[in-house]
């Protein structure tokens, strides 16, 4: 008689049977997890054109972090599309 | 219940059709039991009892299953659209880094192209101007990065 009480609580154990699905998170490209350097500081000079070389490199570097943004958006627009088939 | 996942189809199957059947058979031996010598008639209870149980459970078992059935084809559905979903997340992955690897090649290219300009016209440059030493340290102060973890108070 005993025993049969673990009938009832073998069938509800079903109850808590947990649905196996299990969506990972994608992960970012390497790339774009990097942090933007920071900007390049000018030596001491009286020549314009060692002053223009820093700043016109100062300028890649935005123009790189830039880039790294848009990547990011880009990214995350894309990902949530696909999240979206998901549901 | 859950019991039973661990079971494979055939054999769940040939459990419950044995316990319906065999209840069908057992109910008909339960009929026909009237018509046999009178110690045979003696088991016509447990036999209709018996037979009335196993019916009950495999017709349980046969809905149970069913739903069950329904349930893990739902799962495989969802886990065939979570692997596309990732193998779709992955290309695009690869498809960002690459544009973005592309366009940064397309920035340093325009760099160097000004920096060469820059080179060739460097004397030209710096005959007609020369830098203040104020210059230096107003552009070294825009340039530094700024702390923004400090609290703002």
């Amino acid at each position: 008689m005993k025993l049969l009480l673990l009938v009832p609580v073998l069938l509800l154990a079903a109850c808590t049977t947990a649905v196996p699905i299990t969506v990972k998170f994608p992960d970012a490209p390497p790339t774009l997890q990097e942090t933007c350097p920071d900007l390049q500081q000018t030596a001491d000079t009286d020549k314009l054109s060692d002053v223009m070389a820093i700043v016109v490199a100062n300028y890649g570097l935005y123009h790189e972090c830039r880039l790294k943004v848009e990547a990011w958006q880009d990214w995350h627009k894309k990902q949530k599309e696909i999240f979206e088939t998901l549901k | 219940m859950w019991l039973l996942n661990f079971l494979p189809n055939g054999y769940l199957h040939l459990i419950i059709f044995g316990l319906m059947f065999g209840g069908l058979g057992l109910y008909a031996v339960g009929l026909f039991i009237n018509f046999c010598p009178l110690w045979v008639k003696s088991y016509r209870e447990p036999i209709r009892i018996l037979s009335t149980v196993m019916l009950v459970a495999g017709i349980y078992g046969y809905g149970m299953f069913d739903a069950n059935q329904a349930w893990r084809e739902k799962i495989d559905e969802a886990e065939k659209k979570v692997a596309e979903a990732e193998k779709k997340a992955a290309e695009t992955n690869t498809q960002i880094e690459y544009v973005y690897k592309d366009r940064v090649q397309v920035v340093r290219d325009v760099q160097y192209k000004t920096l060469t300009v820059l080179r060739q016209d460097a004397s030209k440059i710096d005959a007609t101007c020369k830098v203040d030493p104020e210059v230096i340290s107003i552009l070294n102060t825009a340039a530094k990065p700024v702390d923004t973890t400090g609290d703002k108070k």
